[in-house]
């Protein structure tokens, strides 16, 4: 237990955590890798100062991705906006439409780059939220919670995803080749 | 389970946490429950198979977001810098250089004792002997050195076929939390069911994981890649992350296997990819066996049978094959050739992809 001042148990959890807390900080913010690594810092620091009033969080991973989200988003706040937080960027950027994706999903050589491109062109929050269920394997209500919103929200913005995604993935694959191959 | 999920289309699957929980981090609880409900025939299987293949393109086209990964000296950096924060905190007597040093020397010796313990890791001694070195207590090798297979009785009478030139350990009574066999060599594993405790095969890098079910695996020592292979039930495989906890291996990325589909770890890499067997078989849970006799039958309805009788997911354009028809016998035909015929006929190609078949093209008027 960390909490007890044991710094072996607090250095495993930040061995455990540090990949996806990186990989996650870095998908929020443009540029600036010093910038998510001194968010880091901060996070686990906050945690062994306040670890004798910390109570055992159930699952430590959502934890720290929504502390790191926190602390960027404060940050972010306080040096008046020096990168502008992906997902405000959002709002500006409509749908793209089908053709254009088709054209993009034309350069793209291979089935992994088509994929690339599709989820690319997802609005950002959409994105947030298809990594943190389906790589970080949060769960809706945990979702939810860190884009603040209620979990029926978070659903239906994964659902919107998963039908764009669909249209494409699957019946899809088939709609190249058929031009392709005739 | 949930009777409701029988009503599940696609999307469903993938906005359930039960559902996408265990496809990234199969537990024994998990593959416990889809397991049974998979067992119990589920109307929309294609639909459950079509959710299954979304989510790995999703993951797929997620891959460039997953594989941002730290520089393991940016992690030790990083790492020194909270210590020294830390300390500041917990005595501000200190001299930060003082720290610092302790830190560098700390960091030193450390990464020394890795240096040796992966170096003496990567000599002559082989997963299977590294593994069988740390079972606690008495166990029972069996080697078959005829050129002929061997069949074994294990203590929970699961059956295992052991390949000429491989051996296999296990403990004379299984542990209470878990059955666990290593294996050095290929073997085909018929398993007993019991859901209390998960089935664990230890091979060259890799754990299998099934509660009942059949399946071979194929490790040799010389070989660089591990091929695992599924005839019947649900198998999930992992890379050994070597926790000696037992029953408890950390499934990190697990991959999940149904019948027909097999997974190859290529040991060098460490890295997985799935496919479907060379040579697929009917399976025994398929409700109820197609004839394979065809007279003017719509291509849609053969190409559900397929689906149904291998557990196979097969991906098409029903708009564009609805006006298709089939006329053939394909009862002795492998599920290949059965394949091939119905391209064929109508005009079209088909692909293996991911575990999967994608039929492309084709056109009837």
């Amino acid at each position: 237990m960390f909490q007890d001042g044991d710094e072996e148990a607090y250095t495993k959890l930040y061995r455990l955590y540090i990949k996806d807390m990186y990989r996650y900080g870095s998908s929020l913010v443009a540029a600036s890798d010093a910038f998510v690594m001194d968010c880091i810092h901060d996070v686990f620091t906050e945690m062994w100062i306040k670890r004798e009033r910390l109570s055992v969080p159930v699952h430590v991973k959502y934890y720290l991705l929504k502390a790191l989200k926190t602390r960027i988003i404060h940050l972010l706040e306080r040096k008046e906006r020096p990168f502008t937080p992906l997902s405000e960027i959002d709002a500006e950027i409509f749908d793209p439409d089908d053709f254009e994706i088709l054209e993009e999903l034309d350069m793209a050589v291979s089935r992994q780059d088509k994929l690339n491109v599709l989820i690319a062109k997802l609005p950002q929050r959409q994105q947030e939220a298809i990594k943190l269920r389906f790589i970080e394997n949060l769960n809706y209500s945990q979702i939810a919670e860190i884009l603040q919103m209620n979990t029926q929200s978070a659903k239906n913005l994964v659902f919107r995803a998963i039908e764009k995604l669909r249209g494409w993935i699957i019946l899809p694959v088939l709609h190249f080749f058929n031009i392709f191959l005739g | 389970m949930d009777h409701s999920l029988d009503n599940y289309v696609t999307a469903d699957f993938l906005l359930s946490d039960e559902f996408v929980g265990h496809q990234l981090e199969p537990t024994p609880e998990t593959a416990q429950l889809w397991e049974a409900w998979l067992a119990g025939n589920p109307p929309n299987l294609a639909e459950w198979n079509r959710a299954v293949y979304l989510l790995e393109s999703i993951r797929q086209g997620l891959s460039e977001y997953a594989e941002n990964i730290i520089p393991d000296e940016a992690i030790e950096a990083l790492l020194v810098r909270i210590r020294e924060t830390n300390h500041r905190q917990h005595a501000p007597e200190h001299r930060i250089g003082h720290s610092r040093w302790v830190a560098a020397a700390v960091f030193l010796l450390l990464s020394g004792l890795f240096a040796y313990w992966w170096l003496g890791r990567q000599g002559s001694q082989t997963y299977y002997a590294t593994r069988v070195g740390e079972v606690h207590g008495e166990y029972t090798e069996r080697a078959n050195r005829s050129n002929a297979v061997e069949t074994i009785v294990l203590p929970d009478s699961s059956i295992v076929t052991l390949a000429p030139g491989s051996r296999i350990s296990f403990k004379p009574s299984f542990d209470a939390a878990a059955r666990e066999v290593y294996l050095s060599g290929e073997a085909d594993f018929k398993v007993t069911h019991d859901v209390r405790k998960p089935f664990l095969v230890y091979a060259n890098e890799v754990v299998t994981r099934v509660l009942g079910t059949q399946f071979t695996v194929r490790a040799f020592d010389a070989e660089a890649k591990v091929l695992v292979n599924v005839s019947s039930g649900q198998v999930s495989v992992s890379k050994d992350n070597g926790m000696v906890e037992k029953g408890k291996s950390r499934s990190t990325s697990g991959l999940l296997l149904l019948p027909n589909q097999q997974a190859v770890f290529s040991r060098q890499a460490e890295e997985f990819s799935k496919s479907i067997v060379p040579e697929p078989q009917v399976i025994g849970t398929a409700r109820q066996m197609p004839s394979f006799e065809y007279d003017a039958v719509p291509v849609n309805e053969v190409i559900r049978d397929l689906e149904e009788a291998y557990g196979i997911a097969i991906l098409y354009n029903k708009e564009q094959l609805k006006n298709c028809e089939l006329s053939a016998s394909l009862k002795t035909e492998t599920f290949e050739e059965k394949l091939r015929v119905i391209c064929t006929t109508i005009n079209a190609d088909y692909q293996k992809l991911d575990g999967q078949v994608v039929i492309h093209g084709g056109e009837c008027r």
